[in-house]
C-alpha cells in the first residue's frame, strides 16, 4: 500500500568526529520526529550536500534522548568527500528512513548473532549488533579492514561484544589475513548445535561478501547480507540500482543469504551511472 | 456470473489486462520487467531509449512530495545496443505472453527513427515515441508541443518500423486533442496520455532549486485529475479514431477506470509502483473483477468511454 511520502528535511551539522583519516561521522538532529519512531537498523538515508550531490547513506549512530542521528562516511569521491568535509552548522538534507533494514531472528531459535564487517561496512553493521546485545543475544563481532588505521568503532565493538576479533590486510592490528579467515575460525570451533543456533549479519566490500557467503554455506550457517548499489532515487523508481530484478533501495539493502544466491550478479557485476551491466568493482561509486 | 473479460487490445496487440508498467519506472533491467508481470502487469514498457548511452542527470533527481513526485532522471539509459540484452531477458523469460513496448527518443527525427528501428528489431511489440520528457533538454519535449513536428515524427518512425506506434503526449499544451490529431495524421496506432508535468520545487533554507536539473516533472496523484481531463479531451473531440492510452497518478483500480471511462483503452502505472510496490498490479485487477462482477460488466472494453455523452 502507499506509504507516506519522504519528503526531504534540511538539518543543521551538530557535530563532526574524525574517525580515521579518510573516514568521517557526521550527526544531525531531525525536528520532524514521526517517520524516525519506526527507523530499522540497517535502513539508510539520502543525503543531500546543496549544490553537490545526494547519496545514500546508512545510518550508523541513533541517539534516543536528545534525538540525534549519525552516518559514517569514507571519503571515496566527489559527494563523499563534500559530506567528510561538513563543518558543524552546514545545512544537509536528508530524506528517509529508507529500505528494510535487518531483522532479528527469535531467541528461542537463535542465540549467537555473529557480525562480519569489513572495512566502513562497519557503518551498517554497528547499529543491528548493538540492537542484538540490547536483546539478549550472545553477540560476537570480527571486524576487518585494510589497515588499522581504517578499523571503526573499537569502544562500540567491545561494550556489546562477548568477543571480537580483528583483522587487516597488512597485519598492522589484529589477525593479519581477511576477515572471512576470523569468520572460518569461528565457526569451525563451533559444535554443530551451537552453529545451528548462529545468525551472521553483514557488510563490507563485495568481494568480501561473496567469500562470506560461501563460508556460510560451507558451514549451512543462516545471514543477512547489506548490499551497495549506484542508486539515484532511493525509492524504486529509477530501477539504478537493480540486481537480478530486486532493487537494493526498496527489496534491501539487507538481503538474506536465500535471496543473495538468488540475485545472479552478486559478487560478479554491477550497473554504472548510464544502467549497462558491467564487472563488479570494488567500489560501487 | 463468469469471470469478466478484462484483457484488452491495442493496436492487434493483446494485454491480458489493462494494467501496463509505465515507462522509466523499474524498468531498467530484463528481470525487473519480468518482475513486474510476474506481480500481474498485463505489459511493460522499456526504460526511454536513446542510440548513445546516457547518464543522466546528477542527484538529486527526484523530490517527493505529499501530493506526488517530482522527477529530473534526465533520462539515463545504456543506449539501444545496451539494452539488448535486457530485451532478450525478457522474452527468455516470460516467452512474450505479456506485450514489450519499446520506449525511444532522440535528438532529431532521424535518431528517432533509427532508435525506434533498432528497438523494434530486438522484437518488442510496439513503439512508444517519447516525445514529451520535460527532463532533458533539447530532447522530447521539444518534438512533442508542435503539431507539425509530431506528425513528420510519427510518420518517419511509421516507415522504419513494421509494428504499431505509439506517440506519449504532453500534458503541457494548450490544446491536447489538436496534438493527438497530428499523431494520428502521421500513422500513429495509438497516443499514450500523459507524460509528467513540468514543475519545480526550491528549497526555502538553502534559497536553490533542489533539482539538479532546476526543473523536473510532476507524476503521481497531482496529475491524476490533468491526465483524465487530458483522455477525456481527446475521446470527446470526435476526432481521434486511434485507441488511448491513459497515464498519470493511477493507483487503485478506480483511478483506472476514471481514465478508462474517459476514454483510455488500457492505462500505465508508475508512481504507484514506486510509493506502493508491484503488488499494486495484482491489487487493481483484484479488485476491478470485483467491481465488474458486482456492476454485472461482462467486457472491460464496456467500459471504455462511458463517461462520455452522459453531461
Amino acid at each position: 500500500m502507499m506509504r507516506a511520502p519522504g519528503e526531504m528535511e534540511i538539518v543543521r551539522v551538530e557535530k563532526v568526529v574524525k574517525e580515521t583519516a579518510t573516514i568521517t561521522t557526521i550527526m544531525f538532529s531531525p525536528v520532524y520526529l514521526g517517520r524516525w519512531s519506526s527507523l530499522v537498523p540497517g535502513q539508510f538515508l539520502m543525503i543531500w550536500v546543496p549544490g553537490v550531490d545526494e547519496v545514500p547513506m546508512s545510518l550508523s549512530h541513533i541517539r534516543k534522548q536528545p534525538f540525534r542521528l549519525g552516518i559514517t562516511v569514507q571519503d571515496i569521491g566527489e559527494a563523499t568527500n563534500s559530506i567528510c568535509a561538513l563543518k558543524k552548522g552546514d545545512r544537509i538534507g536528508i530524506r528517509g528512513p529508507y529500505g528494510n533494514g535487518f531483522t532479528l531472528p527469535s531467541l528461542e531459535e537463535v542465540d549467537t548473532i555473529m557480525g562480519v564487517s569489513g572495512g566502513v561496512g562497519a557503518a551498517s553493521t554497528v547499529l543491528p549488533m548493538e540492537w542484538a546485545h540490547t536483546e539478549g543475544f550472545r553477540t560476537v563481532n570480527l571486524v576487518g579492514a585494510r589497515d588499522s588505521g581504517l578499523l571503526l568503532y573499537r569502544g562500540r565493538w567491545e561494550s556489546i561484544s562477548e568477543s571480537v576479533h580483528y583483522s587487516t590486510d597488512d597485519g598492522s592490528f589484529g589477525h593479519h589475513g581477511f576477515v572471512t579467515d576470523l569468520l572460518k575460525n569461528e565457526l569451525s570451533e563451533m559444535t554443530v548445535e551451537d552453529r545451528e543456533r548462529t545468525m551472521v549479519l553483514t557488510c563490507g566490500p563485495e568481494v568480501m561478501l561473496a567469500e562470506v557467503k560461501k563460508v556460510m554455506d560451507l558451514f549451512d550457517v543462516p545471514g543477512q547480507f547489506s548490499l551497495e548499489r549506484f542508486m539515484k532515487c532511493g525509492i524504486g523508481l529509477c530501477d539504478s540500482c537493480s540486481m537480478s530484478g530486486r532493487r537494493v533501495c526498496m527489496d534491501g539493502p539487507v538481503f538474506h543469504g536465500s535471496e543473495v544466491s538468488e540475485l545472479k550478479e552478486f559478487g560478479k557485476y554491477q550497473r554504472d551511472r548510464s544502467g549497462k551491466l558491467v564487472p563488479l568493482k570494488e567500489c560501487v561509486r | 456470473m463468469e469471470t469478466p473479460r478484462i484483457d484488452v487490445e491495442i493496436a492487434g496487440i493483446r494485454f491480458p489486462n489493462p494494467f501496463i508498467l509505465a515507462s522509466g519506472i523499474a524498468d531498467e533491467t530484463g528481470a525487473s520487467m519480468v518482475e513486474a508481470v510476474r506481480m500481474g502487469a498485463g505489459g511493460v514498457v522499456t526504460k526511454s531509449l536513446s542510440l548513445q548511452p546516457r547518464e543522466g542527470h546528477r542527484n538529486p533527481c527526484i523530490v517527493e512530495l505529499p501530493y506526488g513526485l517530482l522527477n529530473a532522471m534526465g533520462l539515463p539509459n545504456p543506449g539501444i545496443q545496451g539494452y539488448a540484452e535486457e530485451v532478450a531477458e525478457y522474452f527468455r523469460s516470460t516467452k512474450g505472453s505479456n506485450p514489450i513496448i519499446g520506449s525511444v527518443f532522440g535528438s532529431t527525427v532521424e535518431e528517432y527513427a533509427l532508435a525506434a528501428g533498432r528497438i523494434s528489431d530486438m522484437g518488442v511489440h510496439a513503439i512508444e515515441l517519447n516525445g514529451s520528457c520535460p527532463n532533458a533538454k533539447g530532447l522530447g519535449l521539444q518534438f512533442g508541443q508542435d503539431p507539425m513536428v509530431i506528425e513528420d515524427l510519427v510518420r518517419e518512425v511509421k516507415d522504419a518500423v513494421k509494428v504499431p506506434v505509439f506517440f506519449k503526449l504532453t500534458p503541457a499544451c494548450s490544446n491536447i486533442a489538436s496534438l493527438a490529431l497530428a499523431a494520428q495524421i502521421g500513422g500513429a496506432d495509438g497516443v499514450v496520455a500523459v507524460n509528467t508535468m513540468p514543475a519545480m520545487k526550491i528549497e526555502v533554507r538553502t534559497r536553490r532549486p533542489l533539482l539538479t536539473n532546476v526543473t523536473g516533472g510532476l507524476s503521481g496523484p497531482a496529475l491524476r485529475p490533468i491526465g483524465v481531463r487530458c483522455v477525456y479531451e481527446i475521446a470527446s473531440s470526435g476526432r481521434i479514431r486511434i485507441p488511448i492510452i491513459g497515464v498519470g497518478g493511477i493507483s487503485s483500480w478506480e483511478d483506472a477506470l476514471e481514465y478508462m471511462m474517459a476514454g483510455a483503452s488500457a492505462v500505465q502505472i508508475g508512481t504507484a509502483v514506486t510509493w506502493g510496490n508491484l503488488a499494486v498490479f495484482g491489487e487493481m485487477t483484484e479488485g476491478l473483477l470485483t467491481f465488474m462482477k458486482e456492476e454485472r460488466i461482462r467486457s472491460i472494453q464496456d467500459i471504455v468511454g462511458a463517461a462520455r455523452g452522459v453531461e
